[in-house]
């Protein structure tokens, strides 16, 4: 690695990672601290409006109940036009119901204030619940005619001495009293939903979102049994932050198990945070430029005389022991410099000298070879009469050799001879032997 | 070399990853397609074939139970109520229409439905759920007139015939607020594409004029059993009960109010909350095989909406049924109409009005 790499490898190390480090872990801690102020704001809301609507559904249910204690809406002794008259009353004093209905023991509408909300009771769930339990029901919150305006029915059957229902008062209230404590803007952007046990949205900012499903990451299971807590999800294309209450009772009334879900989205929480993180980015990045041109500057400043150094040696190693280095930096450079050309003065004087040493010594180098030469030569002659010599001597045992040769010839000769004669002694005994036992015969 | 067999480990661990991955994700998607081993039906009675259902029953190992109702304000106050209670319902079009907007209704998925196809053309151009993404048209029809022709002679096909002094206490009447007041409306030669408030008004006093005349505000198979009977000479009935009502009793003939009907269709749909949405759109698919179709059909008596099933119907089917399915005579037809819900809720309420104001025991 060249040497200016290095040193803007070791200004950034030193220079900016600390710089980053520190700022990582500032940033999380203060994302940590944001979000945990926003959960307990959060919390603290959620808590209070959680307990607001608790109030209220128990004083509409404490209302109803009220109503069912009517002397004259209640007693089997009064008319139909008497009740309705009453009915009419009460329907213009309270300005909460949509519509007061007495309803038969059967689930039939006797009078009705609007008769917009008729239905057929019969097959209605929370008035079979109040039917069969005998006493107040409230219903969950429904679309009856218009998505965006859920309806609240609350059945309240009215008994004889003999504990049998003879009327049900069926009264149907908007949910506006509700949507009234959670329309409120928590920060900007903060808002408060409601949602039912099935996870049907019954109160929202956007009222088109009403009786729409939350989003399938609002992990409506799990928090319904944890009860309340705090939880993220998306919707609506944002990052929610969320505190989460499940009412389950409007005081001594039973409750309908409402997710009560105040949130905020994240981009508010951490638009601060976003603020810092793109300034201090910033920063950075010039820091980071800053930092690459001082030590490129540097560098060079460093690497300069060095350079000058290394192209003189490179010099040198080439032979030229003419050259000097110029180098004013009036440091160590400098020294070096000077030491440098002092030493490419010295080679020079040591290269003159041994030239010197060298011419003598080829002198030297030739005599000695003559003589070598004139040796060498008398030695060949020696060594050519003393070959003439073995020449001679070497024919004079050839002719020794072929003589004895020749005897040796001879001898075996004469010894074939003689063999081949005893053969023919013996031959001829044989056949004399022959001739003598033939002659016997005869 | 080395960074060559690198290259070729981190591509091949990458598609092994990638065909892990692809196997849990349809392993999942799998799951979630399968069905449930149940299904809730509510529907009218007498309005699905049981043999249909032990078919299904057997060949997708679902169990179905089945829930009645004998007029479709119980079954909108119950779906309502009660959401995630019902995995299929049969609502007509004006009941459609209300819960698609209200929210009540599941989207259906076509994908599982892929027997859709066989729909006759016109069931997807109507004007609750163009292009069905709410509902399955099932059975179209209207409300019309049977008449006991031993006692009835000569009749016009008129709906005076409900006012007429000569037949008091032999008349039958739906047990739908709706129907009756509507009756009435036509009768009095409204128009039901814009009706005034007084007009409504005139109707439900002309209709509460019919109250000393009828025997009852019945539901449909109290009117056939009525009509069979010969308890009652007369009945304001819905098309689909007139082949077993007319089948039992040959004096009862079947006439399309002149002044105009209020045409319907029902539906199949999805409540919202559903339980076992796959099933329920198993059976639809079911439902919709020409053959199981046209089963259903001559069972009820009345054409499924399925164009693809009449090679399999009995040919005596449409000369029993002649006259129950549209077309309609095409003057009556131009009178008639269907009650769209956008002034239904101001015909409902004074419907309701008028049914209290009957007093109607059930």
């Amino acid at each position: 690695m060249k040497f200016i790499f290095k040193i803007i490898f070791f200004l950034i190390v030193v220079g900016v990672l600390p710089m980053l480090l520190s700022y990582l872990f500032s940033l999380s801690l203060a994302k940590g601290m944001l979000e945990d102020l926003t959960f307990l704001n959060l919390e603290r809301m959620d808590n209070l409006v959680a307990m607001e609507i608790e109030n209220l559904m128990a004083q509409a249910l404490d209302n109803i109940s009220v109503l069912s204690r009517n002397p004259i809406l209640t007693s089997e002794q009064t008319s139909i036009e008497e009740k309705s008259e009453e009915l009419e009353k009460i329907y213009k004093y309270y300005s909460l119901f949509r519509d007061i209905s007495i309803l038969n023991e059967k689930g039939k509408v006797i009078i009705s204030t609007t008769y917009r909300f008729y239905g057929r009771w019969e097959e209605n769930y929370w008035f079979q619940k109040a039917r069969e339990e005998k006493q107040l029901v409230a219903s969950d919150a429904y679309a009856a005619l218009d998505p965006t305006n859920p309806i609240l029915a609350f059945f309240s059957p009215i008994l004889d001495k003999n504990n049998k229902i003879i009327y049900f008062i069926v009264a149907q209230i908007d949910t506006d009293f509700l949507w009234k404590i959670t329309d409120i803007k928590i920060g900007e952007r903060g808002y408060v939903i409601l949602i039912n046990s099935r996870g049907d949205i019954i109160a929202h900012p956007q009222k088109k979102l009403l009786f729409d499903k939350i989003s399938p990451s609002y992990n409506l299971q799990q928090n319904t049994s944890l009860k309340k807590g705090r939880t993220k999800f998306r919707f609506e294309q944002e990052n929610l932050m969320a505190y989460f209450n499940v009412i389950e009772k409007y005081r001594e009334y039973p409750g309908h198990n409402w997710h009560l879900i105040l949130v905020q989205p994240e981009e508010e929480v951490f638009t601060l945070i976003r603020t810092i993180e793109t300034e201090t980015l910033i920063f950075l990045i010039i820091f980071l430029f800053t930092i690459l041109l001082i030590s490129f500057i540097l560098g060079k400043y460093i690497t300069k005389p060095l350079i000058k150094l290394s192209l003189a040696a490179k010099e040198i190693a080439n032979g030229n022991l003419e050259i000097k280095t110029e180098i004013k930096t009036g440091d160590e450079f400098e020294e070096l410099s000077k030491t440098f050309n002092e030493m490419t003065k010295a080679l020079k004087k040591s290269r003159e000298a041994s030239e010197i040493a060298r011419t003598a010594l080829e002198i030297k180098v030739k005599a000695r070879t003559k003589e070598l030469e004139e040796l060498t030569l008398s030695l060949e002659e020696q060594v050519k009469a003393r070959t003439k010599e073995l020449e001679k001597g070497r024919e004079e045992l050839q002719k020794r050799v072929e003589e004895l040769e020749r005897f040796h010839r001879l001898t075996v000769g004469r010894e074939l001879k003689m063999m081949e004669l005893k053969r023919e002694i013996e031959r001829l005994k044989k056949e004399i032997e022959k001739e003598k036992s033939k002659l016997k015969n005869e | 070399m080395h960074k060559k067999n690198l290259i070729i480990t981190i591509t091949a661990l990458i598609i092994i990853l990638g065909v892990i991955a692809g196997t849990f994700y349809y392993l999942e998607k799998a799951k979630k397609a399968a069905l449930e081993d149940e299904l809730i039906i509510f529907n009218w009675e007498n309005y699905l074939d049981p043999d249909i259902i032990k078919e299904f029953e057997e060949k997708f190992g679902v169990k179905v139970s089945l829930e009645y109702f004998d007029d479709s304000s119980y079954m909108f106050s119950a779906v309502q109520s009660q959401p995630d209670k019902y995995d299929l319902i049969v609502a007509a079009d004006d009941g459609v229409k209300e819960m698609i907007d209200i929210k009540l209704l599941s989207l259906l998925d076509h994908g599982k439905i892929p027997n859709i196809k066989n729909l006759k053309e016109e069931a997807a151009e109507n004007y609750y759920d163009f292009g069905n993404n709410y509902c399955l048209p099932y059975i179209a029809g209207y409300t019309g007139i049977v008449v006991n022709t031993k006692y009835i002679k000569d009749y016009d096909g008129s709906r005076k015939i409900f006012w007429d002094e000569k037949y008091k206490g032999k008349i039958s009447m739906p047990n739908n607020s709706f129907e009756v007041l509507l009756n009435a409306f036509f009768q009095l030669g409204y128009d039901l594409e814009n009706p005034t408030e007084e007009q409504l008004e005139a109707a439900r006093k002309l209709a509460l004029k019919q109250k000393d005349l009828v025997i009852g505000y019945d539901d449909p198979f109290d009117q056939r059993d009525l009509m069979v009977s010969e308890k009652a000479w007369v009945t304001y009935v819905y098309t689909t009960e007139i082949p077993a009502m007319i089948s039992k009793n040959s004096n009862l003939k079947f006439f399309a109010p002149k002044e105009g009907v209020v045409l319907w269709t029902d539906n199949w749909c999805i409540p919202k909350d559903a339980p076992h949405k796959n099933a329920a759109h198993a059976f639809l698919n079911y439902l919709l095989e020409p053959e199981v179709s046209a089963k259903n059909s001559e069972y009820i008596g009345s054409p499924m909406l399925n164009g693809a099933m009449e090679k399999f119907l009995d040919p005596e089917f449409f000369s029993k049924t002649k006259g129950l399915d549209f077309p309609l005579d095409k003057e009556v037809f131009l009178r008639s109409s269907y009650c769209p819900s956008f002034i239904a809720e101001k015909v409902q309420i004074v419907s309701n009005q008028l049914w209290s104001d009957l007093g109607i025991e059930e």
